[in-house]
């Protein structure tokens, strides 16, 4: 067993995992253990499925093909029976992504689809839909300094009626031309597939940031085939309509426990932080550009 | 009639006009529907993938994505009672494993809209930002693909095109399911009788009336004005403006004689069964 405190939950997991490994067991146990094992082939009366997942009350059950099937279950296990010749690479960005989503949807935590940073010790968020460029944004505020807090899962709770960011994993996964654009080079990183081609690599970043942190800010991204960059604070029922529209997987996170609490968490996160739309040029990225004009909104 | 009516097209072909008259004819309100407001979604979007798949679409390779497309068809025109339009710029094509991309199981039929390629031609390199001979040459090359590079993101799945002529084939000849063929010339020429014709196919029964409206509201003026206005969002970065000229028979004063003699050669075949040449080899259109 490999040992890790991620999203704030204490992991053991037979699967290794990108974070720093922790002494363990916990003396308060594991609130989360991963392992290798039998998977059901189906649910017996799943709520919702797509092509290649089910969902009932407190079991999710993904398969990827020729990779893996996940069995989630009760926010406090994954069950993972990997294919024929399937590698560990290929296996863990699907543990992170969709299996580690539905399992903090069933711990009823709010999941955003985004990246988020720390400035000066609060959260900010970065949502919108695959190619919007959240973990792009990530990774350049990154580059200047910013403490990274998560990539394409962002793990929301309320603490003492605040919202806070709690740190996923400490990787982001980028496209090789953006890490062109970051001057990074990709021969020393991990590809996030070995299998298969695609060019996407995990960027390892700074781990210091291990505890939750309060939210500021959520800004959820768009892109325009104009010109136009911009940034609109929300107020009222648009911010709540962004958040549930930048929700990760909505359809499973209905299928595990219905709509009602999800709307009630996005109405309180919307109450008590700031929410903005970003709008993005398509042609180019303007990186640098789009950096000063986030920066100049955060609240030193 | 249902499962999906595939609005299938190379691109530049009248695809888009089609839409806008579709969603007006679907509306039938009392003022004309907004062009940024098509509900007729293109078959390689993203926001699909990922929700109905269960896992991202941008973390397999372009060959996986392509096995579950055909799934996501199905998937989809599983729930449907009425058509469902989608607008599609993909080939009829098999994938590697012989399945076909767009498969029967999930279609009630397919619109094709085809269009004089010098006229194709003239438009596709506007729409891209391209000279005349860079159109012409990808309209001739049989891999030509939309979003295949793997080292980034794109907005759209990767499309595989083939050439002008094979595309066009390929949607005409191949599909074991029903395909009505309309001519953008025709749709120009007589929109009633053609755009009727379409409605028809897709088992839609709006009114003589109810059509002429949705024709009157999706006119070349009122879209370009509502471009102007507001802009467009299925607009290329690479152009000014979507809705350019929306004429027929505009390659005779953009064209020179050695871009349509290569069309002509690369084309003629398939430019002489659809009228865009009689039999002397002259261009009709």
């Amino acid at each position: 067993m490999n040992y890790y405190r991620i999203f704030g939950l204490n992991i053991a997991s037979e699967l290794p995992l990108p974070s720093r490994a922790i002494p363990g067991p916990s003396p308060c146990g594991a609130d989360l253990v991963i392992v290798f094992g039998t998977v059901p082939e189906m649910l017996a009366a799943p709520r919702s499925n797509g092509i290649r997942y089910q969902v009932a009350p407190g079991e999710f059950l993904l398969q990827v093909d020729n990779v893996a099937r996940f069995y989630v279950r009760d926010g406090n296990r994954i069950t993972i029976s990997p294919e024929a010749g399937a590698g560990e690479e290929d296996i863990l960005i699907f543990l992170m992504g969709s299996a580690m989503g539905a399992l903090l949807h069933q711990r009823n935590t709010l999941v955003l689809h985004g990246s988020a940073i720390a400035v000066n010790g609060s959260g900010v968020a970065f949502c919108g839909p695959s190619g919007s460029g959240k973990s792009t944004l990530a990774a350049g505020f990154h580059r200047r300094g910013y403490p990274l807090l998560a990539d394409d899962l962002c793990a929301i709770a309320i603490h003492d009626g605040r919202p806070v960011v709690i740190p996923g994993f400490p990787r982001l996964k980028l496209w090789a031309d953006t890490l062109l654009k970051l001057d990074t080079r990709t021969e020393r990183l991990q590809r996030v597939r070995l299998g298969v081609q695609l060019e996407k690599y995990f960027l390892p970043v700074d781990d210091s940031l291990q505890e939750p942190v309060p939210l500021a800010a959520v800004y959820t991204l768009a892109v325009s085939n104009t010109d136009t960059m911009s940034v609109t604070p929300l107020s009222g029922a648009n911010k709540v309509d962004q958040l549930l529209g930048n929700t990760y997987r909505k359809r499973i996170l209905h299928g595990l426990r219905g709509g009602t609490d999800h709307f009630g968490q996005c109405s309180a996160v919307a109450a008590a932080v700031a929410v903005k739309r970003v709008i993005r040029p398509d042609r180019g990225f303007r990186l640098d550009e789009m950096l000063d004009l986030l920066a100049t909104g955060f609240t030193p | 009639m249902s499962g999906i009516v595939w609005l299938a097209s190379y691109p530049k072909s009248g695809n888009t006009w089609f839409r806008v008259f579709l969603a007006n004819l679907l509306a039938d309100a009392d003022t004309p529907a907004s062009i940024n407001d098509l509900d007729t979604p293109i078959a390689s979007a993203r926001e699909l993938f990922d929700e109905t798949v269960g896992f991202d679409a941008s973390d397999l390779s372009l060959d996986e994505i392509d096995r579950l497309r055909p799934e996501i068809y199905c998937h989809l025109a599983g729930g449907l009672k009425e058509p469902y339009f989608m607008k599609i710029h993909d080939a009829w094509t098999l994938l590697e494993d012989g399945r076909p991309l767009i498969p029967a199981a999930a279609t009630a039929g397919a619109i094709y809209f085809t269009r004089n390629p010098l006229d194709v031609a003239v438009s596709f390199a506007h729409h891209s930002g391209w000279d005349y001979d860079t159109a012409i040459a990808s309209m001739a090359d049989d891999n030509f693909t939309f979003c295949g590079t793997p080292t980034c993101l794109h907005n759209q799945f990767r499309q595989r095109l083939l050439s002008w002529s094979a595309h066009v084939l390929s949607w005409v000849d191949r599909p074991p399911f029903p395909v009505c063929v309309l001519r953008y010339e025709d749709l120009k020429a007589s929109p009633r009788e053609t755009f009727t014709r379409a409605v028809r196919f897709a088992g839609l029964h709006h009114s003589a009336v109810q059509i002429e409206k949705a024709l009157a509201f999706s006119r070349f003026e009122t879209l370009r004005r509502q471009e102007d206005a507001e802009g467009f969002r299925e607009k290329s970065a690479a152009t000014i403006r979507f809705f350019r000229a929306g004429q027929a028979g505009s390659w005779r004063s953009e064209l020179n004689a050695s871009h349509v003699k290569r069309i002509v050669s690369d084309h003629g075949e398939v430019m002489q069964r659809f009228g865009y040449l009689d039999e002397n080899g002259e261009v009709v259109c």
